[in-house]
């Protein structure tokens, strides 16, 4: 295992004082798709800003790559860390087209080719953006941070924009991703559904860690994160339920093999 | 009120909440959009009423903008506010706030809150309840049921989520591809399981699972979109 990123003894509060974060420590996997989930408010968008700009005051430390992200300067920054905070209505769509074309002209043509591709935007790339749906308008956006980063991508709550069926596509896009292009992605979602495609799901609450770990083993945790204010993905909870009553002896995901063993 | 489009007819109950679930959700907006221009109902639709531009300098300004973008001019302009926060549940200190420092649920209720400012009869809301945890999704219906009860007003939500709607006691429209499927309340939907099937529109999953158990195995156990009723119901049938 391959620490790219850690974050230790973080305090950070908002302007009216409000601490979000007392002593928050967490460590991100390289090559991996971590997921950070939490009820609305724990602050998860909070800690990707704080990742995604070096120059936060902040107490405690967050090292990447070994180095604390304050010793790097804004242009290495930028390129190793790229971040996505989905909005439609403030987004400048001329300048991210122009952003891509330009990568287009220069070294990264193939890239962009594929990117693009896999995200199902090559049909697009010539039409007005104000035409373009919401979800296509966000997978321009994440196709602009792949480009843009060596390291690290982040990404703070697509399931607002995209359906369940994008959703799941886009996840199969980043993994390839991860070996292709050497990245890293750290996802935040209050729909603890999109953990199941990754590879190590956070949940904070109240500023701190409540759960951590491979995402099938922590979503067996229903009380607590009920106790959080989520909803454990309906074959889970009904899963664990059914354990709970020794009416099956594993965690089921599949339908059709769950009915199968209830009612031989 | 009875809503007719191409050979389609539906109906949007007046003053209660109607789930209107499609699978091209833009499309219907541009419907909705159409179809408050055609009537003398006054219609507020969210979040197209308002783009939350983080260029405003705080939340009190955000109020503001709107009072004067819909040239409402109000007796009392703080009072109007204040009483729109109130009824969202919002507190007055959030005024102060700019709007990188509001959450994504305060700022849905900052939403709700502005469409309120012109007294509308018919509020149509897009995925409200998409990024929500269970907590704030029950405040926020607690929210739409005082409205639709208490001020009187026509509430339409658009989803591409069935389970979003069907949880509640929503007059409820399915659509799929833009094609008109069914219409009636979430018992008289259930019934008609096999044309929503037909038709491909996405299942709850535990519709989909009960479904699937009485179809292959032909159990005998009720529709319930709560996990608990539907472990009761196997333990009794296993």
């Amino acid at each position: 295992m391959e620490v790219i990123l850690n974050i230790n003894n973080l305090e950070y509060k908002y302007l009216n004082d409000q601490y979000i974060f007392t002593n928050l420590c967490l460590y991100i996997e390289k090559n991996k798709i971590t997921t950070i989930s939490g009820s609305n408010n724990c602050g998860k968008t909070t800690l990707l800003k704080l990742l995604s700009i070096n120059r936060y005051q902040k107490k405690g430390c967050i090292i990447i790559n070994g180095k604390d992200i304050t010793d790097y300067n804004q242009k290495e920054y930028n390129e190793m860390v790229q971040a996505v905070f989905p909005n439609i209505n403030n987004i400048e769509e001329k300048q991210l087209m122009d952003e891509i074309q330009n990568h287009t002209n220069n070294k990264d043509e193939e890239k962009v080719k594929y990117i693009l591709k896999e995200l199902e935007l090559d049909k697009k790339r010539n039409k007005e953006i104000s035409k373009w749906e919401p979800s296509e308008i966000i997978k321009l956006q994440i196709a602009k941070a792949i480009l843009n980063s060596n390291s690290i991508v982040l990404i703070d709550s697509i399931d607002q924009y995209c359906s369940k069926k994008e959703i799941e596509k886009i996840y199969l896009f980043l993994k390839k991703c991860i070996e292709k292009y050497d990245l890293t992605f750290i996802i935040t979602s209050v729909d603890l559904r999109e953990s199941l495609y990754t590879d190590d799901l956070y949940i904070l609450n109240n500023g701190s860690i409540l759960l951590h770990g491979d995402p099938l083993k922590v979503l067996e945790k229903d009380n607590i994160i009920n106790k959080a204010g989520l909803k454990i993905p309906f074959m889970i909870d009904l899963s664990v339920k059914l354990k709970d009553y020794d009416l099956i002896n594993k965690i089921e995901l599949d339908e059709g093999k769950l009915i199968d063993t209830l009612w031989k | 009120m009875e809503i007719k489009e191409n050979a389609m007819k539906y109906t949007i109950k007046n003053h209660k909440m109607n789930g209107i679930v499609t699978n091209h959700p833009n499309d219907l907006i541009s419907l909705m959009k159409s179809f408050s221009t055609e009537t003398v109902e006054k219609t507020e639709i969210i979040p197209e009423i308002m783009e939350i531009k983080n260029s405003y300098k705080n939340v009190y300004e955000c109020f503001r903008y709107t009072i004067y973008n819909k040239q409402l001019f109000p007796k009392d302009e703080n009072k109007k506010i204040l009483d729109a926060l109130r009824i969202v549940g919002l507190k007055e200190d959030i005024l102060s706030l700019g709007l990188m420092d509001i959450s994504s649920s305060e700022k849905k209720q900052l939403q709700i809150a502005l469409a309120l400012l012109s007294n509308p009869d018919t509020i149509i809301l897009v995925e409200p309840f998409k990024s929500m945890d269970f907590q704030n999704e029950k405040l926020m219906t607690f929210l739409f049921q005082k409205i639709v009860e208490k001020f009187k007003k026509t509430i339409i939500i658009i989803t591409e989520d069935l389970e979003s709607v069907l949880k509640n006691d929503n007059h409820i429209i399915i659509f799929k591809n833009d094609k008109f499927i069914i219409e009636g309340t979430k018992e008289e939907i259930i019934k008609n399981i096999e044309l929503l099937r037909k038709h491909k529109v996405i299942l709850p999953e535990i519709i989909e699972f009960i479904y699937l158990a009485k179809k292959r195995k032909n159990v005998r156990i009720d529709y319930s979109y709560d996990v608990r009723d539907l472990i009761k119901d196997i333990y009794k049938h296993v």
